[in-house]
């Protein structure tokens, strides 16, 4: 005898839908899914007879097949390790094998040691459980595993809507809570409270899936509206905080120098290793060395990697990225300033490195077509995902007949149609 | 200031250079907001100084060797140093001995107002009655790069911005070509820290330092193209210019994209007047001669004063001038012998700053520019090695003159050995001073980043009214 017992646990005034039990003794892998109604109607009726309905609900129903069938065939994602460090020992600098002994401090002082510190979550967040599994915390990796499920938790709210806000703020340029960093009582507010919770719940719900989110937002109407300025709009909302329209935003920085690779057919998309060094690097007299990016060949390969992989020098950043303002990477950013300025324009006209791209691509578009014209709409087409209108086309073609392609690609790179987006 | 309105100003701050840049943007686009905008000055008081010069001697100037005269010293020579009450001594580097060591420099009273000063600065000497000293600066740090931060950000961490950056923020621009933030590092390197010293922090980049390499062909980095690409032409460079003009007449009525523009016209206009500024030819030989620059010794400071003094006469608001490169050699940092270092590197400056000092005063400038002598910490009155000083934290001399500051006039004491201050003057006071005199409350100038209000001087910050005039 099989008995099915339905549990309530959370109230007793819970409808309970239609439910269906199947038995079978071939392995559950095997077993084919019981199709829907109509389906099952559409398959058994013979081709001729399949009304234009039922033939597109097959056709969706064969198309969803093979997307599950392709997607089940990818290689599984690579997996990411919480590893502690291990590295050969240098002087006082020694990797540590397990979790140090933390002892609390009276009043602070190393001098006055007290009794030993146990890894534990806040009491007050006791709606947060910690380490339930009830997992060795003496092990390092069980207690950063443990801190990991603890933030994590879809009770902690703070994290799923610090997340969706900074999802929001990559979208849009500006965030909900105008300080990302800061959810708490030194932070602000958010402007639009529900839908940061709603936004929130989608990512906690959908299983912390970021693409679900990037979804929700992109297909979005406040997202997909246009960047056009209107005067009567402005005259109430001069900052776009209830976003009348997308503002424009200028590249970051990141963007702007792997769009130009990307662009010049010259991006080397690796992932992962060591980073690279874009400067000339040789002892100086003392501790520091002397760096020097200017001596730089702008066509060295590793001018052409992701600058995600970009070697920061802290107290030496690369000048053009400063400009395009980069952070200082000593301190937290948790926004980038999109300024603009004399000296951003002189370094987006004259660093080596943009000419070099541009240069790149002019030859790759003088390969492509022997005609100005088309090399000026492939430009566009290109760098801006549309077309020239006829006076753009006019304007290009006329000062690369006098300058030539690779200034005219330069040039457009430089303007507002490419680097703001959008 | 609150955090609103902050981020307000900071969305109008963002095309151009600050403030008043802002708001005659915003005049001329006639967008609106201006009214609401305009109420929130930052200036808080009529300012007695528009621009700054700071001279940074960067390792450590040694205050008992240069202007903090202690005769107590010489009873002392060559005894150890016991500061007494069990205090512990704290020394940078391992030197065993310190066996207090008397300055071996002669010292005299100068001016009406009878500062002393030693032999390695006889052209400063000439210029104390235009001086205020503070007798008792104080760094909590004695490292290089800590306390330079300190010295440059008010803080002990990297990452913050620097004084000058703050200016330019909240003071936005006073000339229309050039930076409003210039650096002039010394020719022999870069000071400890490197750019960290110089940075903008978390402040928007453009107001972070532009750095001027004097000695390159293009002081201004990017400022032209790289001269072997030769397709790149005047005609092209002003005819791309209008070809973006074209370009973005499409969105043309838009704030945001329309600064950007400009920037395109403000570029060309620097790259006009940088090359003038620079051009040294358009000084007469007199002039040359008394900064020094016809002497191979003090030649590279007295250029770069001479090029100050050009910037200052077309508005810049901040130049930094450093005196010495990182590392352990070519500065102030004199930890092996003091008779043979400090003679070596005060006379590259002395004969300079005096020049400049009397030409600005000369010319007017000096009274609505502020000029800052300061170091990041001082020296131990006992011995490194055989005749070196180490480093100390404990006490230093700074000097300023000019807008604002009451001249020939002292403030502050060291304790007779000159270990210690009396009573410590800190980098929040002297910068909360500068800002003051700039017509800014300290407290007043305020960025939001990461959940606080910060400031150029933290939670400290006196201003010197002693000084003031």
């Amino acid at each position: 005898m099989l008995r099915v017992e339905l549990n309530h646990p959370e109230e007793d005034s819970q409808w309970v839908g239609r439910c269906r039990i199947r038995w079978s003794n071939v392995h559950s892998d095997r077993i084919e899914p019981v199709l829907e109604a109509d389906l099952q109607e559409a398959f058994a009726c013979s081709e001729e007879t399949r009304t234009m309905e039922q033939k597109l609900l097959l056709a969706r129903h064969a198309l969803g097949r093979h997307l599950d069938q392709s997607l089940e065939a990818l290689p599984s994602p690579p997996q990411v390790y919480a590893a502690t460090s291990y590295f050969s020992s240098e002087g006082n600098f020694k990797p540590s094998l397990g979790p140090r002994t933390i002892r609390q401090l009276r009043r602070g002082s190393i001098q006055q040691p007290g009794k030993e510190a146990q890894p534990a979550a806040l009491s007050a967040l006791s709606h947060i459980p910690w380490n339930p599994e009830g997992a060795d915390l003496a092990e390092e990796d069980n207690r950063r595993l443990a801190l990991g499920k603890w933030i994590t938790h879809p009770s902690n709210g703070l994290f799923w809507r610090t997340m969706a806000n900074r999802l929001w703020q990559h979208h849009f340029g500006s965030p909900l809570i105008l300080t990302p960093n800061d959810l708490g009582n030194g932070g602000q507010a958010p402007t639009h409270p529900e839908l940061l919770d709603w936004l929130a719940c989608e990512l906690r719900d959908s299983g912390g899936s970021l693409k679900h989110v990037h979804r929700l937002i992109l297909n979005s109407r406040t997202y997909r509206q246009a960047s056009t300025w209107r005067e009567q709009a402005a005259a109430q909302d001069a900052e776009n905080k209830y976003y009348w329209r997308v503002s424009p935003r200028r590249m970051e920085a990141e963007s702007f120098r792997d769009s130009l690779l990307q662009l010049s057919g010259q991006l080397d998309a690796r992932m992962g290793g060591p980073s690279v060094k874009q400067f000339l690097m040789e002892p100086g007299i003392h501790v520091t060395p002397i760096v020097d990016y200017k001596g730089f060949d702008p066509t060295h390969a590793a001018m052409h990697r992701r600058s995600i992989y970009r070697f920061l020098f802290r107290t030496l950043p690369d000048p053009f990225m400063k400009a395009l303002d980069c952070p200082d990477a000593s301190t937290w950013h948790p926004e980038r300033n999109r300024s603009v300025g004399s000296l951003q324009a002189l370094a987006m006209l004259h660093d080596p490195w943009v000419i070099a791209q541009s240069q790149a691509m002019a030859d790759q578009l003088q390969k492509v077509s022997k005609h100005l014209e088309h090399q000026i709409e492939l430009l566009y087409e290109s760098s801006l995902c549309r077309m020239p209108n006829p006076t753009e086309k006019n304007l290009m073609i006329d000062y690369a007949d006098r300058h030539g392609l690779a200034n005219a690609t330069r040039y457009l790179w430089n303007s507002n149609a490419f680097v703001f987006m959008p | 200031m609150t955090l609103d309105h902050h981020m307000q100003r900071r969305d109008f701050l963002w095309s151009t250079g600050g403030a008043f840049g802002a708001l005659a943007l915003q005049h001329m686009l006639g967008a609106p907001n201006v009214e609401s905008h305009a109420s929130h000055s930052i200036i808080t008081h009529r300012p007695k100084a528009k621009r700054v010069v700071q001279l940074f001697m960067n390792g450590g100037v040694s205050p008992m060797d240069t202007f903090d005269y202690k005769p107590a010293l010489k009873k002392l020579d060559g005894k150890p140093f016991d500061p007494g009450g069990g205090q512990r001594v704290e020394s940078v580097t391992r030197s065993p001995g310190f066996k207090v060591m008397d300055s071996p420099f002669a010292f005299k009273q100068h001016g009406q107002c009878g500062q002393w000063v030693s032999e390695v600065f006889p052209h400063m000497a000439q210029r104390v009655d235009d001086m205020a000293f503070i007798m008792s600066m104080h760094s909590s740090s004695n490292v290089h790069g800590v306390a330079s931060y300190m010295q440059n950000t008010g803080f002990a961490l990297p990452g913050f911005p620097s004084m000058g950056a703050w200016i330019s923020y909240g003071l936005g621009r006073l000339n229309q070509n050039l930076p409003e933030f210039v650096v002039m590092s010394d020719p022999r390197g870069l000071p400890y820290n490197n750019l960290g010293n110089f940075s903008s922090g978390f402040l928007p980049s453009q107001h972070g330092a532009t750095v001027i390499d004097s000695g390159a062909q293009d002081p201004i980095a990017f400022l032209h193209a790289p001269s072997h690409v030769t397709d790149i032409t005047k005609e092209s460079e002003s005819e791309g210019r209008s070809l973006l003009r074209q370009l973005g007449a499409i969105n043309a009525e838009d704030p945001v994209t329309q600064s950007r523009i400009q920037s395109y016209e403000e570029a060309a206009r620097l790259q006009l007047a940088a090359p003038e500024v620079f051009d040294l030819d358009q000084e007469s030989d007199w002039v040359k001669k008394r900064y020094g620059m016809e002497k191979e010794v003090t030649h590279d400071f007295a250029k770069r004063c001479l090029i100050a003094r050009r910037m200052l006469e077309r508005d810049v608001r901040f130049i930094q001038l450093w005196s010495g490169a990182g590392g352990p050699s070519n500065n102030w940092d004199n930890h092996s012998n003091i008779h043979k270092e400090l003679p070596w590197i005060a006379e590259q400056v002395d004969e300079p700053i005096a020049a400049f000092l009397s030409d600005l005063k000369a010319t007017g400038l000096l009274e609505d520019t502020l000029v800052i002598w300061t170091t990041e910490f001082g020296r131990m009155p006992f011995t490194q090695g055989e005749s070196g000083r180490d480093h100390n934290g404990g006490t230093f001399v700074t000097w300023l003159a000019g807008g604002g500051i009451r001249p020939g006039c002292h403030i502050g004491r060291s304790d007779p050995r000159a270990w210690k201050a009396e009573k410590p003057i800190w980098c929040y006071d002297l910068h909360a001073t500068i800002l003051h005199l700039l017509g800014v409350d300290h407290t007043q100038l305020t960025y939001p980043h990461n959940g606080l209000e910060r400031r150029l001087t933290d939670v400290h910050g006196h201003v010197l009214k002693e000084i003031l005039s």
